[in-house]
């Protein structure tokens, strides 16, 4: 399987350590994220390589909100990194039995997970994002999570950090007049 | 405004953002609380054990289960019921949940019904259509007064809303939620957003718009909201009015969240079908699923008393 590796700046390295030259080509790709890879590198590489952005309708926004954010320092003390995470499961009631595959991207801080929707855009631009195992959960039992090494494509990647940005964050007016 | 209030609840964690709302509502409202449960689907004809909605485990049925059930609901309300115990009232009954829910607030004429979304964390944070819960969709479809779906934890709540969106695709179904928006948007003192979204997937201006024909589509619908809603505003100021151009869930989204909206009020679809059969829109259920703020789904002008 072919490697496309994430730089910090928005690039797509090929095997051979050169840009990709045709983005669309590397979707298939298995990804590897550079050391200190962030959401901003995220946006970097949507901004650099266009055609991204229509694999969600989510990204257009993520980028309008993201230019307005300082350059630098948007982290937060709630969150060591951010973690894409394969899920899989097996649900049996109600309805009928079903097998549901699913990326998504969750907040972690000392290794438990926080749901990203609590923090505001501007907070997490610069936490590092990494990769997560394959969760298996079996009937909704989810004390018994089973875990196991799994790779990402470029595409699963892409889709699992738009998904997760498109549900709305609480608005700062709500929690203060809370 | 409201005189009978339906909160339909599963007792689940799923419940706890609507049940804050449901209660202030009331008591703003003064109005009285069915806090409602359904105890679990029949196994089978005059079958003495019911599936528990929220397990799948088998319950042998009799007044002890439902005696503990209440006692369980009266424990994870207790908070809220201490301040309003008196208008409260708390009911279950054995059957479907979307069915009875339905049933009962025909029955006791509930003024709204307000009901979680079903989308745990755990589920994928709702990345199914199925997710979606089918209680709440069914509700949603056949309810004759509004459905309030809250899929997020509101601290501002009814008593502090202070911007409703208001978001029409001019269909008939719109034309009812409407009414329902200005009405509390009156009610409360509090602006009142109206919303289009001209949408530029679905084709309908013919292939790839040119800026002229969006542009051309942006007026269209400027006028129309003027003829259609601004003509029923009356005295009332607070009202403001924005048409963009994209997808229309994301527009309704980023829209909400730019106007700090607080509540957002839309029509169940958007087709020109009946009511009774139509399905749950795709706009309404991407902005029910990602939406920060309350979602008021209006489907019949029934609700409506003068």
């Amino acid at each position: 399987m072919n490697t496309a590796t994430l730089a910090r700046n928005g690039m797509i390295l090929t095997d051979r350590e050169s840009e990709a030259v045709e983005p669309l080509a590397h979707l298939a790709s298995k990804v590897t994220l550079e050391n200190g890879y962030t959401l901003r590198s995220f946006l970097d590489m949507v901004w650099r390589y266009s055609v991204f952005q229509a694999i969600s309708v989510f990204i257009s926004p993520l980028m309008e909100e993201c230019a307005s954010c300082p350059d630098s320092g948007c982290r937060t003390d709630g969150l060591t990194h951010m973690e894409l995470v394969k899920r899989v499961e097996m649900t049996g009631f109600p309805g009928e039995p079903r097998f549901n595959i699913l990326c998504t991207l969750t907040g972690m801080h000392n290794g438990t997970e926080q749901e990203l929707r609590l923090f505001q855009f501007d907070h997490l631009l610069d936490v590092p994002i990494k990769l997560g195992m394959l969760k298996h959960t079996v009937f909704g039992d989810s004390v018994n999570v089973m875990e196991f090494e799994t790779d990402y494509s470029l595409f699963e990647f892409i889709e699992g950090v738009a998904w997760e940005f498109g549900f709305q964050r609480f608005p700062e007016h709500c929690s203060i007049r809370g | 405004m409201f005189d009978k209030i339906m909160f339909a609840t599963s007792g689940t964690p799923v419940c706890d953002s609507p049940a804050k709302i449901a209660f202030d509502l009331a008591e703003r409202e003064d109005a009285e609380l069915l806090l409602f449960h359904v105890l679990g689907v029949p196994s089978r004809g005059f079958s003495v054990e019911v599936t528990d909605v929220r397990t799948g485990d088998k319950e042998a049925l009799g007044e002890d289960y439902e005696a503990w059930v209440k006692e369980e609901l009266t424990n994870t309300y207790d908070n809220q019921l201490k301040l309003y115990v008196d208008k409260t009232r708390i009911m279950t009954t054995v059957g479907v949940p979307s069915t009875e829910i339905l049933r009962l607030a025909r029955k006791e004429g509930t003024d709204m019904i307000v009901m979680g979304a079903n989308t745990r964390p755990e589920d994928g944070g709702g990345r199914h259509r199925s997710i979606m819960g089918n209680t709440m969709m069914s509700v949603s479809k056949r309810a004759r007064c509004p459905v309030l779906i809250v899929n997020r934890p509101c601290n501002t709540c009814w008593n502090l809303f202070s911007s409703i969106v208001y978001c029409t695709d001019f269909s008939k179904a719109a034309d009812h939620a409407f009414t329902f928006a200005l009405k509390v948007a009156k009610d409360i003192g509090c602006p009142l957003h109206i919303f289009h979204a001209v949408n530029l997937q679905s084709g309908e201006l013919g292939g790839k718009p040119t800026q002229a024909m969006i542009e051309n589509e942006i007026e269209y619908a400027k006028k129309r909201i003027e003829e259609k809603y601004l003509s029923q505003v009356g005295d009332f100021k607070m009202v403001e009015v924005d048409v963009r151009e994209g997808v229309p869930h994301v527009e309704i989204l980023k829209y909400a969240r730019e106007k700090e909206g607080d509540l957002i009020a839309m029509a169940h679809h958007s087709k020109e079908v009946d009511p009774e059969v139509a399905e749950i829109g795709t706009t309404l259920e991407e902005v029910v699923l990602r939406s920060a703020c309350p979602v008021a789904s209006v489907n019949h002008p029934d609700w409506l008393k003068d």
